[in-house]
């Protein structure tokens, strides 16, 4: 297996002595390379590991490692340097006058030349389709193109993990979609790791591996498909199955036997179209 | 829909008046205010008038632009004129009215004064009309930059300024949502006594600050996450550069304060 | 109340270089009592139609009538405010409009307005908070102690502490997480058979709309694109793919089993238990043909 990018050991966390606890315990790693989900209904945990992985929160119990480093204080700023979030509000992220400055002003933090900064800029607009908007302010962007624009200001600085903290909730399907596809796209070009945190199950079919959050807790870790199939405890934490296990339970009852637990409709029609081809 | 939205003034353009440094603009508008006040006859006062028209072509800024600048002034011009033509006592007197005799010395000093604040306001208005405010951030950030070592905030000033620039259009949008929002719920922001249409305005004004200050929450939080650590070893996209433009416009503005300590009356 | 759209355009800044012709000739009639999605993209004009519907603007053509009021672009109802406490409108993210100190003070704010007697809003509150899923030893905290999904129904407690008949909602699940996007809206479907409201549901999900509305309109820049029943409408499928619009998963399934199958399963709103059984017959049979 490839190297530990991300580990988690043993990691509480909650806002003050008074309050309770948002984190309980959770350990977990995630490997280079690798597309991680972590799921879970709100106020479940999942966007306070996102900013513990960044440094913008420390726990109190456990400690935190990022490639080999552990997240303190001392070390934030280069953990910054290789983990890059995406938070959920498109507005409230978008430092620039424009695209073009929005996705200059984490390389202008850290200090990079500007002949790099503007051949960066063409590179990571162009990676997520937006190199028509250089010079396009803010509020004449929609939520999925402005959402574009913060990934692209993340790969701007090359890291080796990429946050997505929520970053499709506020958007229409349109821009959902987009994002998914960017994301997908990025990934596969780039070596990078990717987390997607998001409540949205049809959002995890993608990624290598799922986490599920529940009460603080890491509730269950698994590929997608065993994910799918939980489809009961599922519902009990909150959380909404797609359609298609749904109508694959429904065609267990009726007494057909699919092969797996379908993550999409193609697979189930595959599935349906083998059964009904046998004799 | 929020196409329409302009910050300040600004009109696009491509002319030779937007695309000078905005240093330069900003340096010859304090000069130009500056030695206006030594303008005293007909040839130097023409020497500047010529020299504001000469910009305001080359801008390229429709007329009904300038014109709508100036409209918040008029009254004042107007008044200044009036007021001196009341006032000054001089030369010969020209006509009455109403038991007030004008003369000839007020005709003229209400016309330069008045002249004067034409002048500075068409200028001023000009650096507006053709530099975005994030431009003239840049050039306050430039300007200031000595200020650094007198440890002056002149970093975290620009980016403040930018910031703001950046949310307006955002506040405004929200603005408007969260009064439609209030209208539906009975609000009335339009009519009604002065004592009940101010009392309407805190259902607007409590949910904008409350949402501007989640709003800056998440954007420092953004900010940091993005590995912002103030002014510090930080390098910039935006660049301010010098060009062959720029000094042609301070050697012709030379000539216009040669011209007009010249010929004007000592 | 009976809703009537009549020829309405609406232009932003008319007569400015910036003019922005929002909606454009809309027609349709919303027959009192029925529930309505209205489905389009960011910028279809969905939220200027729903402005309309409270006097928020005037068409700039046409006319547009609620009950007995009337807007065109000359006359304005004089009573308008009479029309807002008939209208009740659950905003997006609804929760942004909360400003009180207490939630039943910002419940109370609206009823306030329209001028209920105090006793009256009293027993209202009290119908209120349970119906929205909220306790009422809530009602003295202040709501910005609560969490983003109680805010939000606290906001929609006070649209309906207006006692509306119409309830226009724009995406009232944005933001939420699944079982709070479902109990929101099965809350709003509830209200609407119990109290014979007229609901019109502004929203993305094509999902919603099939599950809970009785007639759909979709729109496209500024334009009523299609018009009908949600098997009607959903079941076009070309159509709505030409305005990038997806049908709902169900009828996505049943196009994807057509292509695959040859045979084509009608879509009449069946639950998914009867399209389990079709497909099993079909299946089976295809298996014991052989």
């Amino acid at each position: 297996m490839s190297r530990k990018l991300i580990e988690f050991r043993d990691v509480s966390f909650r806002y003050g002595e008074e309050q309770p606890w948002v984190l309980r315990n959770c350990s977990f790693e995630i490997y280079e390379g690798e597309w991680v989900a972590i799921i879970g209904h709100n106020g479940s945990g999942k966007s306070t590991i996102a900013k513990l992985i960044n440094g913008l929160l420390f726990p109190q119990k456990g400690e935190i490692l990022i490639d080999g480093q552990q997240v303190n204080e001392e070390t934030i700023w280069d953990i910054r340097k290789e983990v890059g979030m995406v938070f959920q509000n498109p507005d409230n992220q978008f430092v620039g006058t424009t695209v073009q400055d929005d996705v200059a002003f984490g390389m202008e933090n850290r200090g990079t030349p500007r002949e790099e900064m503007v051949t960066r800029i063409e590179e990571t607009l162009s990676a997520v389709g937006m190199e028509d908007y250089r010079f396009t302010e803010p509020h004449r962007l929609s939520g999925g193109q402005k959402q574009r624009v913060a990934i692209a200001s993340v790969l701007a600085i090359s890291p080796k993990v990429l946050i997505l903290d929520e970053a499709t909730a506020m958007l229409d399907p349109k821009g959902r979609t987009e994002i998914m596809r960017t994301v997908s796209n990025v990934q596969n070009k780039e070596d990078l790791s990717l987390i997607t945190i998001t409540h949205d199950l049809q959002e995890v079919v993608q990624a290598d591996r799922v986490i599920v959050m529940n009460k603080g807790e890491i509730w269950d870790r698994a590929t997608p498909r065993e994910i799918f199939s939980k489809k009961d405890s599922l519902r009990e934490i909150g959380l909404d199955v797609p359609f298609v296990a749904i109508l694959a339970d429904e065609l267990k009852e009726t007494g057909i036997n699919l092969t797996k637990e379908p993550l999409n409709h193609e697979e189930l029609l595959e599935d349906l179209w083998i059964l009904h081809s046998q004799t | 829909m929020n196409n329409s939205l302009i910050i300040g003034q600004y009109v696009p353009g491509n002319s030779l008046i937007h695309r000078l440094d905005p240093r330069t603009k900003i340096t010859v508008i304090f000069f130009f205010v500056f030695i206006v006040f030594f303008a005293n006859n007909v040839v130097s006062y023409s020497i500047l008038t010529l020299f504001a028209i000469a910009c305001i072509v080359t801008s390229r800024v429709p007329i009904r632009f300038i014109a709508k600048g100036l409209t918040p002034v008029w009254f004042l011009i107007i008044f200044t004129f009036i007021l001196h033509l009341i006032v000054t006592k001089e030369g010969t007197v020209l006509l009455e009215i109403l038991g007030f005799k004008i003369y000839s010395g007020g005709v003229i000093q209400g016309f330069a004064i008045s002249m004067r604040f034409f002048l500075l306001i068409l200028v001023t208005s000009l650096l507006t009309l053709t530099t975005t405010p994030i431009e003239i951030t840049d050039a306050i950030e430039e300007m200031l930059h000595p200020l650094k070592k007198l440890k002056f905030p002149v970093h975290e000033l620009a980016l403040m300024m930018s910031i703001s620039l950046r949310f307006i259009p955002t506040l405004m949008q929200e603005t408007e949502k969260i009064s439609k929002a209030q209208a539906s719920r009975g609000v009335d922001f339009k009519t009604g006594p002065i004592k009940e249409r101010i009392k309407a305005i805190v259902p607007l004004l409590i949910p904008l600050f409350i949402s501007a200050f989640k709003r800056a929450e998440e954007l420092a939080m953004a900010m940091e996450a993005r590995g912002y650590q103030g002014g510090e070893g930080r390098t910039k996209l935006r660049e301010l550069k010098i060009e062959k433009r720029d000094m042609l416009i301070f050697v012709l503005f030379v000539f216009v304060i040669a011209g007009l300590f010249y010929f004007r009356s000592w | 109340m009976d809703i009537t759209f009549t020829n309405v355009s609406y232009i932003y800044q008319r007569n400015t270089p910036f003019a922005h012709q929002a909606i454009k000739d809309l027609n349709f009639h919303i027959p009192s009592g029925s529930f309505v999605a209205i489905v389009g993209h960011t910028g279809s004009g969905k939220s200027t139609l729903l402005q309309h519907l409270n006097g928020l603007v005037t068409p700039s053509e046409g006319e547009v009538k609620i009950g007995e009021y009337k807007l065109t672009p000359k006359e304005k109802p004089t009573n308008l405010k009479e029309l807002r406490s008939r209208v009740g409108v659950v905003f997006q993210y609804p929760e942004h409009q909360l400003f009180e100190e207490t939630v039943a003070k910002d419940i109370a704010f609206g009823p306030e307005n329209f001028g209920v007697p105090k006793e009256t809003i009293n027993e209202r509150i009290k119908r209120v908070i349970p119906a929205v899923g909220l306790s009422e030893d809530m009602l003295e905290r202040s709501p910005f102690d609560l969490s983003g999904g109680q805010m939000r129904r606290v906001a929609i407690a006070g649209v309906l502490a207006i006692n509306p008949d119409v309830l226009v909602l724009d995406e009232p699940t944005a933001g939420l997480d699944p079982r709070g996007q479902k109990e929101i809206m099965e809350m709003f479907n509830t209200m609407h058979k119990e109290q014979g409201l007229t609901t019109i549901l502004v929203t993305h999900s094509m999902e919603d709309a099939l599950k809970y509305a009785d007639h759909v309109i979709i729109l496209n820049k500024g334009t009523k694109y299609m018009e009908g029943s949600p098997e009607e409408v959903f079941t076009q499928k070309d159509a709505l793919k030409q305005v990038q619009l997806d049908v709902p998963e169900v009828i996505q399934l049943l196009n994807a089993f057509e292509d695959k199958f040859s045979i084509s399963i009608p879509f009449h709103g069946q639950t998914v238990q009867e399209i389990a059984e079709t497909i099993h017959s079909i299946v089976k049979d295809g298996v014991s043909n052989e």
